[in-house]
């Protein structure tokens, strides 16, 4: 954290980039509100609203330079209502950002922690001998089924491939993560769910962000999975940490506000392939049994009671 | 309504006793006007901000009956965020709502405006690719059911049948911490002549009224002209009896069941207000944000402690 003590040399998306580097085991929101505290710690603002102004210019400066903003604008949002809600309780500015640095290490060790309560929460939902669909790679899923097995539960995993993907976390590396850990892995197509959607007994899966209905925003594929698990009957486990909740309410997977790609355009064209840009989608929460989280295992309506308890004024 | 009282009681209660008549009543004034301000029409303001998102350019609308939260985000959209799109309005007997806001909107640009009874919805949802269904709501009920303008459970029916989606808009004073599972537990019940003496729009249909200002105008010509052919006046007398015996018959269908009284098998049922299963409906818009229809008795209880 080679952190410039010239304050006009700091840069946000910088310092956020270099979080994500440093830290493998680190997720998105955690890295940005890292990178937020570091900000505050560095550029010292003297009043209560020069730092909201602060908080909102640089929240507004990373979710523009980031293409994927989603999971990022949930860890924004929630620092910036952990921070409006402090900054009254003290009199004392000095004390007050002091103690707002604070609360914000504490937070990010608990999140830091949070995938191992997810994992003790959870690997009760992984009984002996049973077959699990997982899609694309996923940290918190892979430590949750990393855990089952060293409580000696065996089971095996189908791991979607999971295109189309450039950042290489898919599911060829999920896979490979399993193998390494001893748990039996087949990779299969995405187009090969629906055949093997019947030998599974749960599907799992990780999560970008978790809208307010209980739906959730995830790496392309999850919807079409969702209501095949739906149509077979077989439950599906969403495992997330809590501060991915996010204030977002899509209806639909084009009800997203990413960035419109020219994806899905029609055209005479030749030359132009595959639309590989859609890299995320939307599920709704009919589709989803269960959502394991640090704060428990929740129905999906639970997570709009979570978020208002959260935004409560 | 029942909040609005219940809140006014509390304010009373909570009046000093040393304080005279005239100081509480000047205080209470002062806290009904901040009350309607802030819970019906500022919530009116921010619910236009949050539901505006979803109306885009070309957009088609379905609404039924008339709600004022709707009227003021339809208008919102088109006349300051300068959006067109069309709206689909469903209308039904007795009280006919629609009419009110298909007049309203139509005067101001931007919004197309279309007007069908609710016996058409069928045709209506088959025909056009309605984008969204905005729906008014007289109360949520803490079961995520919406207690609306009977016909409002049809509408969101058929609507979630094509797979289109129901936003509900609707003040978090309008929650309720009732619970009811059908219609008929708690309901209103309205005049019930108001069923049988609705007269429609004419008395005669549009076609036979065209045709006899036609045989008007034509009798006004052969007056003016100097004699007429006698064979043609007979022609047009045989044709005016004939639409005066219609007439005649139209009237007496008014009179039909305007008696309905005297048969004593005979029950003419007006109800209000109908229940909405919160599975037909996606999203409710409400000041504090939005939110699934299951987390309806979650806002009632974090924000009982304000009202």
């Amino acid at each position: 954290m080679s952190a410039a003590t010239n304050t006009s040399s700091f840069d946000i998306t910088e310092t956020y980039l270099k979080f994500l580097e440093n830290d493998p085991e680190i997720t998105m929101p955690v890295a940005a509100i890292e990178a937020l505290v570091t900000m505050l710690r560095i550029k010292q603002p003297s009043t209560s609203s020069e730092l909201i102004n602060l908080l909102s210019d640089s929240t507004n400066q990373l979710k523009k330079s980031v293409p994927n903003a989603i999971s990022l604008s949930a860890g924004c949002d929630l620092f910036t209502r952990f921070v409006l809600r402090n900054t009254h309780l003290y009199s004392d500015w000095e004390s007050c950002r002091k103690h707002l640095v604070e609360n914000g290490q504490l937070f990010l060790q608990r999140a830091k922690e949070s995938r191992e309560m997810i994992a003790k929460v959870g690997y009760n939902f992984v009984k002996d001998d049973d077959v699990v669909l997982v899609h694309s790679y996923s940290r918190v899923v892979l430590n949750l089924l990393h855990y089952a097995k060293t409580k000696f539960i065996r089971f095996r995993v189908f791991v979607t491939e999971a295109r189309p993907d450039v950042t290489g976390k898919n599911g060829v590396k999920m896979a490979n993560a399993l193998k390494e850990l001893g748990i039996p892995a087949c990779l299969i197509h995405d187009s090969q769910v629906g055949y093997v959607i019947n030998k599974v007994d749960k599907v799992f899966m990780g999560a970008e962000g978790v809208s307010e209905s209980g739906g959730i925003i995830n790496h392309v594929g999850s919807y079409q999975i969702g209501v095949l698990a739906k149509n077979a009957n077989k439950p599906l486990y969403v495992v997330s940490e809590s501060h991915k909740f996010v204030r977002m309410f899509p209806l639909a997977p084009d009800d997203l506000p990413i960035a419109s790609t020219d994806a899905l355009t029609f055209n005479t064209d030749k030359e132009i392939g595959l639309s590989s840009d859609l890299r995320i989608d939307f599920t709704p929460h009919e589709y989803i049994t269960a959502l394991i989280s640090d704060l428990g295992v929740l129905t999906p309506s639970a997570v709009s009671e979570e978020l208002i308890k959260m935004w409560y004024d | 309504m029942g909040n609005a009282i219940r809140w006014l009681k509390q304010k009373i209660s909570q009046i000093p006793i040393e304080m005279s008549d005239d100081d509480a009543k000047v205080q209470l004034n002062e806290d009904i006007d901040l009350f309607i301000q802030e819970k019906i029409l500022y919530s009116g303001k921010v619910i236009t901000q949050f539901a505006s998102g979803h109306i885009q350019n070309n957009s088609k609308i379905l609404t039924y009956g008339h709600s004022e939260v709707l009227k003021k985000l339809f208008k919102y959209c088109a006349i300051e965020e300068n959006k067109s799109f069309e709206i689909y309005i469903v209308d039904s007997k007795p009280l006919f709502e629609g009419k009110k806001l298909a007049k309203e909107l139509s005067s101001v640009k931007n919004i197309k405006c279309h007007y069908n009874l609710i016996t058409s919805l069928s045709s209506v949802l088959e025909r056009s690719s309605i984008d969204f269904c905005f729906l008014g709501a007289n109360s949520m009920l803490s079961n995520g059911r919406l207690y609306s303008r009977v016909g409002t459970a049809l509408v969101a029916m058929s609507s979630k049948n094509k797979n289109i989606p129901v936003l509900v808009c609707c003040e978090s004073i309008k929650f309720s911490d009732k619970v009811q599972l059908d219609s008929v537990t708690l309901n209103e019940l309205g005049d019930a002549d108001d069923m049988i003496n609705t007269k429609p729009f004419n008395k005669t249909g549009f076609n036979l009224q065209q045709y006899l200002n036609k045989l008007e105008a034509k009798k006004l010509e052969e007056q003016n002209s100097t004699g007429g052919k006698k064979g043609q006046q007979q022609q047009q007398q045989s044709k005016k009896e004939k639409d005066d015996k219609l007439l005649q018959s139209s009237q007496k269908n008014e009179e039909t069941l305007s008696n309905w009284k005297d048969y004593p098998s005979l029950n003419i049922l007006n109800v209000l207000y109908d229940l909405t299963p919160p599975e037909y409906i996606q999203k409710i818009i409400t000041e504090v944000g939005a939110l699934p229809p299951s987390s309806v008795p979650v806002i009632l209880r974090e924000y009982k402690s304000i009202t």
